[in-house]
């Protein structure tokens, strides 16, 4: 199999971390933040040490502000239903994924509170523009995807940040398909919450995702429960990380995770992006000149700032229909809306969908030349 | 050189503590609470073993939250 559905979980995982998975269930089996003896006292530690290179990775000031969460959408919710007083009003971008849609919604539909979608635009200026039309003096916070999970558009983060501090906002990041493939530093790019999935870029196990936060900064809670601290009390401790993480944590996905970024310190966040733009490059290269195939995005057009996620169609074909012949040759890529209707319904795909090519460290040069013969193959 | 409980309400804080006072010269060991007041519940602490006046200046510095501390013999 040619994997190339890495937007959506990064595979193969490293040996490393799963090497690291397997001693987490042999030798810290325990939970953690509980117990005193040992195994206990050992696990812990190691959900700490994994904290520490989560906060040194993205930038965060202190180990504490890392919350483990189970997905990068659990992240989000907890982020967004945390600051979600009655009358708040959000703006989000319009390439969001429903991991940030759905909540609001949901919100919105409930009367608790509202939000507007802004247009992100290849000029930054015209971006900031749509975003600055849109906020109002009851806006508690800007919500930006670091690049779409379709199309790869990265939206301008650090001019996003300081509108949103203008206008006396938090800036938070859906950095799903970012983290890990390209730069993050909480501190320099103004970040105030952060939304991380663990087993995409940074290369963990499924069932791992991570909330940062650059302060701690008032959020409600959405979830209330054990944490091993301040126990006589009923109401849920206010100190972090204990205050959202409430019931027995991933542990073996944590330990993984920690590997799992220490494989991208070892291999270089930038080596990576580089290797990954090099092949979709050469991929849209060898796909733009065929009549019946449909790009949306040019990774030769430097007005463009992209990640490395690359959509296309094949005319008269449905996007579920063209994965399903690549399936057939032993490629897996993602079709569909990707979950991110927004996006589709901004580049007029959301009737056929697109089928996503997304490649990873461990994706060959001679893989993508598989992919573009069967591509072209169906296309003629 | 003197010891002390120091109780944490965060596990974290606790860890965070102990690398700071061990980086520092100190000694640490985490521990549960040995005697938690009524009231107080489950929670960590560290037994640490040094200049216990300088350990808390530098969890203050460090900005370490403790909920308390207590010398042991």
């Amino acid at each position: 199999m040619i994997y190339l559905d890495n937007g959506a979980t990064t595979y193969p995982k490293p040996k490393s971390v799963i090497a690291s998975v397997t001693r987490a269930m042999t030798e810290f089996g325990a939970n953690a933040g509980r117990g005193a003896y040992k195994m206990a006292v050992d696990t812990t530690e190691q959900i700490y040490l994994c904290r520490k290179t989560v906060a040194d990775f993205f930038g965060c000031p202190s180990s504490e502000n890392i919350i483990f969460t189970y997905n990068c959408t659990m992240a989000l919710n907890i982020a967004i239903k945390g600051l979600a007083v009655r009358g708040a009003h959000f703006v989000i971008s319009d390439l969001e994924h429903n991991a940030v849609l759905r909540p609001l919604e949901k919100l919105s539909a409930d009367g608790v509170c509202s939000y507007s979608i802004a247009k992100v635009e290849y000029d930054e200026q015209k971006t900031l523009e749509n975003f600055e039309n849109a906020l109002r003096s009851n806006t508690v916070a800007i919500i930006c995807t670091g690049a779409s999970n379709v199309f790869g558009i990265i939206p301008p983060l650090k001019a996003l940040s300081r509108l949103a501090h203008k206008n006396g906002s938090l800036f938070i990041v859906d950095s799903a398909q970012t983290a890990g493939v390209l730069p993050i530093n909480m501190t320099d790019d103004g970040i105030d919450i952060l939304c991380c999935a663990g087993h995409k870029g940074l290369m963990g196990p499924t069932g791992t995702g991570i909330l940062i936060f650059a302060c701690d900064i008032p959020l409600n809670t959405i979830i209330e429960g054990g944490t091993g601290s301040n126990s006589a009390l009923a109401v849920q401790p206010s100190v972090l990380p204990d205050r959202f993480e409430s019931g027995t944590p991933n542990i073996p996905g944590i330990i993984g995770l920690h590997r799992g970024i220490e494989f991208v310190n070892e291999a270089g966040a930038k080596n990576i992006c580089r290797h990954e733009i090099k092949l979709i490059k050469y991929l849209q290269r060898n796909l733009e000149n065929s009549r019946r195939i449909k790009l949306y995005t040019d990774f030769f057009d430097s007005s463009q700032n992209l990640a490395p996620i690359l959509s296309f169609n094949i005319d008269g074909m449905h996007s579920e229909q063209t994965a399903a012949i690549l399936a057939e040759s032993g490629i897996a890529v993602r079709a569909g809306l990707h979950c991110a209707p927004l996006a589709h319904r901004k580049m007029n795909t959301e009737d056929t969908g697109t089928v996503r090519i997304c490649p990873s460290f461990f994706t060959k040069k001679s893989d993508i030349d598989f992919v573009i013969k069967s591509i072209r193959k169906i296309a003629n | 050189m003197n010891k002390a409980i120091i109780k944490f309400s965060s596990v974290t804080y606790a860890l965070k503590a102990k690398d700071v006072i061990t980086d520092n010269g100190g000694k640490a060991q985490i521990r549960k609470n040995p005697n938690p007041k009524k009231g107080e519940g489950c929670g960590y602490s560290l037994i640490a073993v040094g200049n216990i006046s300088r350990i808390i200046s530098l969890l203050d510095t460090n900005k370490i939250k403790y909920t308390g501390y207590e010398m042991v013999r």
